[in-house]
């Protein structure tokens, strides 16, 4: 522990000492494990650990980045001289200045989210226990069943930082995510149910009525059959009922990039220089936080980010109006922002880069009932299988499953949910939303951007009730 | 770093992986594998002249053991013989709260034939980061100079350069080293409050000249500008660049020529061998051998030489493709495709993935396929959505932001994004042409071609 501070000391001082006005080193020590079943056979067992101490250094308005995988004095010294190198050439081509601006310093050591079951106290045995019980269970409700994987995996360890400011910081980072997927066929076709949760959570997550692996397996068995019978979406425009899960997503994937302010410095977002604008409906409010109530939602913990700035409550659209943006301490210094904590880098290998934490679509006040008596005709879209967005706004996303709904009730099931447009034109056609949130983080994938994938964040929001979504899928 | 510097790496790699292998022995496992990669990556990327530049190298061990019959794989960054010893002892500990899994009886045998490492090109191994500054300079020069509507750019140049080695307890002593090197530019033009984007890069073993890069961005993105909606869903042809369809050609064909799938039940080319699955005119080759491609190499991630394994030939399907434990379930010889994820190889067990995809070429450029088209629609830069498509019964939907009219074989005017939806099975059947201009991706080397009667919406 000492160890690791002095040689994130190290790297200050090597650094300093040829020239760097500022310097940034932080050491990560994670672990992680993954359980992969098919059927009642477990296929895959995984223990790894990544530990590495990364410098991030400021010369002259340009940042240069190396990092080391020995946790010695000479290795982290050496990977300091290169950041400097790098730091420097890049400053005689940098137009666009960065600089890291200024914070008071603070210590805080090992922080860490207070939890009932940690995973690193109980044998890889119990966790594929937990995936075998979830096959159980989905065998019973399935029909036609051709697969069944289920996953387990987590995340722990902990994370040291410091900077020439003097600020010092240790916080142990933690996730745990179960997910299961039964494959149904009849002939030539093929269906699949899914369920997944996953968070900064202790393993009594698993012990909930509602994140049960016998729940679990009970979903996926039930979905994937139901989907036996299941027809396309209607294509073309719909109203429609976007589930927690799926409008998380949305938030993130649609949204929440074009809040990134790295992407806003540079011009290439469609929400650079519209702070005020009123871009959606009253019922539009986006958040990205990074310390949730971890008894209520199943977000990812962060309380600091990659440059140990404590994580913000940031308020990206309220009642429809663009209001924030999302920074690291250089376009936060450029834009003259408070700083919200944003700077995360997937691991060592990389430097820190303006990404999301936890971002989610705040409830409103309807109840499920009465989303389904206004949706009255349209389609109930519930989850995602992923999707991907432009810069420009538009985007396509998969719901993994859906119901067509008449006279606000569920008609039949629908497979094959695919939804298009532009986030900017859905912002403004959000007619209302529920009153409960849901939020879920996960081990298995995560945020990709630039070359760092997958970096876990949260993400979710309540029910929306949506007018005008373009349906994909075949005329 | 210089030729000689790949070289004594491979050397200390493969040392320790037989090091590591009697470490695992020494502790009672019955059969072994280490993998060991390091990996020097050079990266800059440049946000409309805000840089970030990172370099550095990345390390690693990945053991796999075999106790008792069963198997168990632990990883760790870094590779001393501390760690080595740690991670063979987690492996063992993993093996055995694994159950007995019937299909698999042991590790890889050596296969002995004659294999190469893709081109290695000095002038990669040795570029610099003042002449990668340079060159992202340049590229970006080049765009903003092209045409004053281009407002915004997101791009990189890097190079990753590297060594793995693979060795077993069975004999495998395998030894791969690469340099590639890369640049691609993400462009946004903006005119009266419209915004548009294009997209170029480029990827090689040979050092390239990446200012063009920037100026064939910047005219994607502005052709964009005159873009129109196309208010209209039909059943037409598509003719699709070579980058556009690579995602979708690569991550299908993986998936359905994956021999583990059709073993388990999950691959639409399940009992098909010899059948007809593709238009005459299609050839599908893994090819682990092609000099210039991305992903050539002397072994695969289990240390067995790669090899050039055709998948459809004109249209029959010929073979799929396997790796070691695949392969010994049949009796037969794994086809080299055994891949463990990049930029960290080491921290993952081998799966079965395609080397180089290579599309047999045809002998007209995308102008030449467009001509042949009386009514349908151009797809250029990339699509949305080709990742999400069902790899199983081939169902695909994706948005194009950046396609055009074809009308009379003539590209009448860009379009607003529109939806492509259909059974890319049933698409393979249906391509009509395969363009002459092959690109070479990490994916492969594929060209342009043309699907007809897909479902287009906009």
């Amino acid at each position: 522990m000492n160890d690791l501070l002095d040689i994130s000391q190290h790297a200050i001082i090597t650094g300093e000492k040829l020239g760097a006005k500022f310097v940034e080193a932080r050491c990560d020590d994670l672990s992680s494990r993954e359980i992969r079943t098919e059927m009642e056979e477990v296929k895959d067992v995984k223990t790894m650990r990544r530990v590495g101490v990364g410098v991030n250094v400021y010369y002259e308005g340009a940042s240069g980045y190396s990092f080391a995988t020995q946790l010695s004095k000479k290795a982290v010294e050496e990977a300091t001289k290169r950041a400097f190198k790098i730091a420097k050439a890049s400053s005689r081509i940098a137009r666009i200045r960065v600089d890291p601006g200024q914070a008071k310093p603070h210590k805080q050591k090992e922080q860490r989210l207070i939890i009932k079951k940690h995973p690193q106290d109980f044998p890889l045995e119990s966790k594929k226990d937990l995936a075998l019980r979830a096959v159980k269970v989905a065998k019973d409700y399935g029909r036609q069943i051709s697969s069944i994987t289920c996953r387990y995996g987590e995340l722990f360890g902990q994370k040291h930082f410091t900077n020439s400011e003097g600020t010092q910081i240790s916080w142990s980072p933690l996730l745990v995510d179960l997910r299961i997927l039964v494959v149904s066929k009849m002939g030539e076709l093929l269906v699949d149910g899914h369920d997944s949760i996953g968070g900064s959570c202790g393993l009594e997550l698993f012990e909930t009525e509602r994140h049960s692996p016998e729940k679990m397996g009970e979903n996926a068995g039930k979905w994937a059959a139901e989907k036996l019978t299941a027809k396309p979406a209607p294509a073309g425009k719909n109203r429609a009922l976007c589930e927690n899960r799926l409008v998380g997503v949305l938030a993130h994937e649609s949204f929440g990039h074009l809040t990134e302010s790295d992407f806003v410095v540079s011009g290439m977002s469609p929400l650079a220089g519209k702070i005020g604008e009123k871009l959606g409906s009253e019922h539009a409010n986006i958040i990205d936080e990074g310390t949730l109530d971890a008894s209520r939602y199943h977000g990812f913990w962060l309380p600091f980010d990659d440059q140990g700035t404590k994580t913000a409550k940031t308020t990206l659209v309220s009642r429809g109006k663009l209001v924030g943006y999302l920074h690291d301490r250089t376009t936060a210094t450029s834009m003259k922002s408070d700083f919200t904590g944003n700077a995360r880098a997937v691991n060592y290998n990389f430097p820190p880069i303006v990404r999301m934490k936890n971002t989610y679509f705040s409830p409103g006040d309807l109840s499920f009932e009465e989303a389904m008596e206004q949706l009255d005709t349209g389609i109930y879209a519930i989850n995602t299988a992923g999707g991907q967005a432009n810069m420009d706004g538009t985007f396509m996303f998969k719901a993994l499953r859906g119901y067509y709904v008449e006279k606000g009730e569920e008609k039949y099931p629908l497979r094959e949910v695919t939804l298009t447009g532009s986030i900017l034109d859905f912002l403004k056609n959000i007619e209302g939303a529920t009153k409960e949130l849901f939020i879920m983080s996960s081990y298995f994938g995560g945020c990709g951007k630039d070359e760092q994938w997958p970096l876990p964040v949260g993400l979710g929001g309540p029910h929306l009730l949506i007018r005008e979504v373009q349906f994909g899928g075949e005329k | 770093m210089m030729a000689a510097d790949l070289d004594r790496i491979a050397d200390e790699l493969s040392s320790l992986a037989d090091l590591g292998i009697k470490k695992a022995k020494a502790k009672g496992a019955e059969e072994c594998e280490v993998y060991i990669s390091n990996i020097d990556t050079m990266s800059i990327t440049m946000k409309t002249g805000a840089v970030v530049a990172r370099q550095g190298v990345s390390l690693g061990v990945g053991i796999r053991v075999v106790v008792d019959k069963k198997v168990g794989f632990a990883a760790t960054s870094g590779m001393d013989e501390v760690k080595i010893d740690r991670v063979a002892q987690e492996a063992i500990e993993v093996a055995r709260i694994r159950p007995l899994d019937p299909k698999f009886s042991h590790l890889a045998d050596p296969i002995q034939i004659p294999s190469k490492d893709g081109i290695i090109d000095d002038k990669v191994l040795e570029f610099s980061e003042t002449e990668a500054l340079k060159e992202i300079d340049a590229l970006s020069e080049e765009a903003f100079e092209h045409d004053k509507r281009i407002k915004a750019l997101y791009g990189g140049v890097g190079v990753q350069r590297g060594v793995f080695a693979v060795a077993n307890s069975r004999g495998v002593a395998g030894c791969s080293k690469g340099a590639i090197i890369g640049g691609g530019v993400y462009l946004t033009a903006i005119e009266q409050g419209k915004q548009k984007t294009g997209s170029e890069s480029v990827d090689s073993r040979k050092l390239v000249d990446f200012r063009e890069v920037g100026s064939k961005g910047a005219q994607r993105a502005i052709r964009m500008l005159e873009s129109k909606p196309l208010r209209k869903s039909f059943r037409t042809n598509v003719v699709w660049e070579n980058v556009t369809v690579s995602p979708l050609l690569q991550g299908m064909l993986n998936e359905a020529s994956n021999a583990q799938n059709v073993q388990e039940g999950k691959s639409f080319f399940k009992g098909k061998q010899g059948e007809k699955v593709a238009s005459d005119i299609f050839t599908a080759v893994d090819d682990g051998q092609l000099p210039e491609g991305l992903l050539t190499f002397k072994t695969d991630s289990e240390g067995i030489p790669l090899q050039t394994t055709t998948i459809i030939e004109k249209g029959l399907l010929k073979g799929y493709i396997y790796d070691s434990y695949s392969a010994i379930r049949e009796n037969k010889r794994s086809t080299g495709n055994a891949n463990r994820e990049w930029p960290e190889p080491f921290l993952s067990t081998p799966k079965i993935l395609t080397s180089n995809l290579v599309v047999k070429p045809g002998t007209s450029d995308l102008d030449e396929l467009v001509s042949e088209v009386q009514e349908g629609v151009l797809v250029t830069d990339f699509v949305m959505g080709a990742g999400h498509a069902n790899m199983t019964t081939g169902e695909f939907s994706v948005v194009a932001p950046s396609a055009f009219l074809i009308t009379n074989g003539e590209v009448k005017h860009p379009l607003e994004p529109i939806t492509i939806a259909g059974n890319f099975f049933q698409s393979l059947k249906s391509i009509t042409n395969v363009g002459s201009d092959s690109k070479i991706t990490s994916l492969g080397k594929i060209p342009s071609l043309i699907i007809e009667d897909l479902s287009v919406s906009g």
